[in-house]
């Protein structure tokens, strides 16, 4: 039989052996939708994704901190986020004499909650303005269910300055204007004894509020009041002989061109401090968590099988050494070097751009070379007793090499227990990396753990979103291992079977 | 070789692997350039604050401040021996502290963990902080093994029954579960949501403090700070534990002499207490030696999350703050009690083990 035969022999029946078993099945049919996942997860992460995850400006019409869409089953008043893509969006156009395009959008929105929206963005990114733009006014009213009519924000952007040469991309936010609402609600309620300090600071709940004031001595107050919102935004061009379609063009090519109402729950997930759809780092954590801990893994399963089969099989000074090496090893604390390490990684590495992967890299290289050493013992005896065995030494006397004997003859018989410390070693990463973050020292990189690790400097343990889930992925996928585990055990001591 | 011969050498080995660590402490501090940076920056926070209170002097002319300034920044440069490079300001203290010479804690932020203000000896903070780690881990650990011992052996007998598989799938669950993050969820639940437990345990160093001035009271404290930390340890720890044990009665209960006693109709704790605790107390006693031994360094990571403040969080702050003389005092303690705890598992192995000393 070939080398690669017998490899795969010994592993077929470690996977009947292990499929035999409860635990087995349970953590194969885990393993298998984790890796799917991972896969997913890997072929739809975009290429940029740790760089989108560090841009606070991507996440600026986030609610922030905000639980779930579905904990609105479990009692939370939930307001949900309200995008409204523009770019696909028809707005009335008209145009005047005088050569301006206007372009009004008009969206309805519907607030059947009591809770007042968190804020109104409009979001302008890589919007390609055609040469012979001067300017555009940016003008957003609100309607609200009683006929009142708020105006939120009126801007004037000149483009004069930019469009000196050919077009250029037009990217700016948006937000309401504390005065301009003041303004308009002194307007529409005259007699109302409006504090202008209140509406600096909760100015939502004067635009999506019914405005009350029972005396006429007292101050206005607000109360909630659900209804049918007309958002009325209107993008008035002035251009100088530049087509309308060109102008619609581009507004349907621009990157992002978006009105958002947001609301107090997000999508599946929930979102951190930043506004971070966390649904998002779940899941992109999926190939990372495995790519760690499977690489490790590897890693210092393949330094012991090594280790062990040339101690076990050459003996002499090389076994010695090998072993008093293991030993010191042992001996040597691992989690406060790791910390330590960890540490000075942090600051040797701090300005360097690659920082987050070169900060990865080290912990698991520590934990790589502290890894090795209890599989090396188990093979080096193991590769002892074969050693001595029969056809070892038939094999010798027809002249077979050294490494032939290693290859051919022991490695086939260690597979199990390459299998098993593969499968200890696993979670073991995952868990170690997980734990510095948590503890502070954190790489950067958007795995569960450094998600964790955010949620704890930000001192929010009441959000509970934010908390468990990372923590039971991170828990789930080492459970995987540890069933897989239990089942090999069996396999590689057979006294443990019943 | 005789006994004495190998118990030499097992010696021998210790030592070196305790003077490695210590070594590769030190190396680790100064040639990645660590403890330069996170001094450099404290010398240079320091100095900025000394400017910006001199700044408020009026009587003071520009050259006089720059004159003052200056002395304060070589005064701080000397403390921290900053002009030296690493290697001849690491080795003496190294070398200082493998001959317990632990020194003085150099941070200001590392002595306020033990409840001190500088100038104070390591040793002194360390003192401080150890019987903190054993109120919570040690007992803790202690509590966990004590049910695991009462556990195993009734389980052993009844491999595969219901109450078996219960343990193993719980035993399952909790090794895959963090121990910090199960602390975090404890935490969060019973001290934040339902308000059982309290969430500010820092505050037990008062209480640890009157227990020690005489107190005999302020246990009930020291309890009522410790009671949500020991039982998040010893809930996830049992799990593993009863595991363990159960494995290694396991491997005994399957062999002949077992079977055959059991047939002669000798009584279950007979059998239990000679034919199985017996041979199995070997690797028993190496596992409850070595698991009481590593709580003496602290669990780091999850005295941060309940802010307990024992050695791990004394070893984090040190770390934190480039505190050289307390990094290197600590890596030789928790080296040291391992290494200790594994020479005195060589001795017991001659006791309890009438092979190895053939």
């Amino acid at each position: 039989m070939s080398f690669i035969a017998r490899v795969y022999a010994g592993l077929s029946w470690l996977r009947r052996e292990v499929l035999s078993q409860f635990s087995g099945k349970v953590a194969i049919a885990l393993l298998v939708a984790i890796v799917a996942v991972s896969i997913y997860a890997a072929a739809t992460m975009p290429s940029n994704y740790n760089v989108i995850w560090n841009y606070p400006l991507y996440w600026e019409a986030n609610p922030k901190n905000s639980p779930p869409e579905w904990s609105t089953y479990f009692g939370t008043t939930c307001l949900t986020n309200q995008v409204y893509d523009l770019r696909t969006a028809t707005p009335r156009i008209s145009v005047d004499e005088e050569g301006r395009v206007r372009l009004t959008y008009n969206m309805t929105y519907t607030l059947d909650v009591k809770s007042y929206p968190r804020a109104l963005i409009l979001i302008v990114d890589s919007m390609t303005i055609p040469a012979n733009v001067r300017n555009v006014r940016v003008l957003n009213t609100i309607v609200k269910p009683d006929g009142k009519q708020i105006q939120v924000f009126d801007d004037l952007v000149d483009f004069t300055k930019n469009v000196t040469a050919g077009s250029f991309k037009f990217t700016q936010t948006f937000r309401p204007e504390l005065d301009k609402i003041y303004n308009s609600l002194l307007l529409n309620y005259i007699n109302y004894n409006i504090d202008p300090n209140d509406v600096g600071v909760n100015y939502l709940s004067y635009i999506f509020g019914e405005i009350t004031q029972p005396d006429p001595k007292s101050t206005a107050r607000t109360t909630y009041l659900t209804g049918r919102y007309v958002i009325s935004l209107t993008l008035d061009f002035r251009v100088e002989g530049v087509a309308q379609e060109l102008l619609l063009r581009s507004i349907k090519n621009a990157a992002r061109f978006e009105y958002v109402v947001v609301g107090t729950c997000y999508g599946l997930m929930g979102t951190d401090y930043q506004g971070r759809d966390l649904a998002m780092g779940l899941l992109y954590g999926f190939p990372i968590a495995l790519l760690i801990g499977l690489g490790t893994a590897l890693m210092s399963t393949g330094l012991g099988l090594l280790a062990g089969m040339v101690s076990g099989y050459y003996g002499g000074f090389i076994d010695e050494f090998i072993q008093r090496f293991i030993d010191v090893l042992g001996s040597i604390p691992l989690l406060p070097i790791l910390i330590l390490v960890a540490a000075a990684a942090q600051t040797a590495f701090g300005a360097d751009p690659n920082k987050p992967v070169l900060m990865l890299l080290t912990i698991l290289g520590v934990l790589v070379l502290f890894g090795w050493g209890g599989l090396a013992i188990v093979v080096r005896s193991m590769t002892l007793s074969i050693k001595s065995e029969l056809y070892v030494e038939a094999a010798k006397s027809i002249g077979a090499s050294n490494f032939r004997i290693l290859i051919k003859h022991i490695l086939p018989q260690l597979v199990p227990y390459i299998a098993a410390s593969l499968v200890y070693s696993t979670p073991n990463a995952i868990l170690t990396e997980a734990g510095l973050s948590v503890l502070g020292i954190y790489h950067g990189l958007p795995t569960w753990g450094g998600i964790l690790a955010e949620a704890r400097t930000q001192g929010r343990v009441e959000y509970w979103w934010w908390i468990f889930p990372p923590g039971l992925l991170i828990a789930i996928t080492s459970l995987t291992f540890v069933l897989l585990g239990l089942a090999l055990e069996k396999v590689v001591e057979p006294r443990l079977r019943r | 070789m005789g006994v004495g011969t190998t118990l030499a050498r097992r010696a021998v080995f210790l030592a070196a692997a305790l003077v490695i660590a210590v070594f590769l402490t030190g190396v680790i501090l100064g040639a990645s350039g660590y403890i330069d940076k996170v001094l450099n920056a404290i010398v240079l926070e320091e100095v900025r604050a000394y400017r910006q209170g001199l700044s408020k002097l009026y009587n003071l002319t520009a050259a006089e401040r720059d004159r003052l300034v200056a002395e304060y920044e070589k005064t701080l440069r000397d403390y921290y021996q900053l002009d030296k490079p690493w290697i001849y300001r690491l080795v003496p203290t190294v070398l200082s502290t493998l001959t317990l010479d632990l020194g003085y804690v150099q941070s200001g932020g590392v002595a306020e963990v033990a409840g001190y203000q500088l100038p104070v000896r390591v040793s002194t903070v360390v003192l401080t902080c150890l019987p903190r780690t054993i109120f919570m881990i040690t007992v803790a650990e202690a509590i966990t093994i004590v049910i695991a011992l009462l556990v195993a052996p009734f389980i052993v007998y009844r491999i595969g029954s219901l109450i078996d598989r219960v343990v193993v799938a719980y035993a399952a669950v909790m090794n895959a579960f963090p121990l910090w993050w199960i602390a975090l969820v404890m935490l969060f639940t019973l001290g934040y949501r339902w308000g059982i437990a309290p969430t500010r345990l820092r505050a037990v160093t008062a209480s640890i403090n009157a227990l020690f001035s005489g107190n005999l009271l302020a246990l009930g404290e020291v309890f009522y700070y410790a009671w949500l930390p020991i039982l998040t340890i010893v809930v996830v720890s049992l799990g593993p534990w009863i595991y363990s044990v159960r494995a290694m009665l396991i491997r005994v209960v399957k062999e002949d002499y077992v079977t055959a006693a059991v047939a002669r109709g000798l009584p279950e704790k007979y059998v239990l207490r000679r034919y199985i605790m017996r041979p199995a107390a070997s690797p028993i006693v190496t596992n409850v030696i070595l698991g009481l031994a590593g709580t003496i360094g602290g669990y780091i990571i999850t005295e941060s999350v309940f802010d307990w403040p024992g050695m791990g969080t004394l070893y984090y702050s040190a770390i934190v703050n480039a505190d050289a003389p307390t990094i290197l005092a600590l890596t030789y303690i928790f080296t040291l009690v391992y290494v200790v705890a594994r020479f005195i598992l060589e001795v017991l192995y001659i006791v309890l083990d009438p092979r190895v000393r053939l």
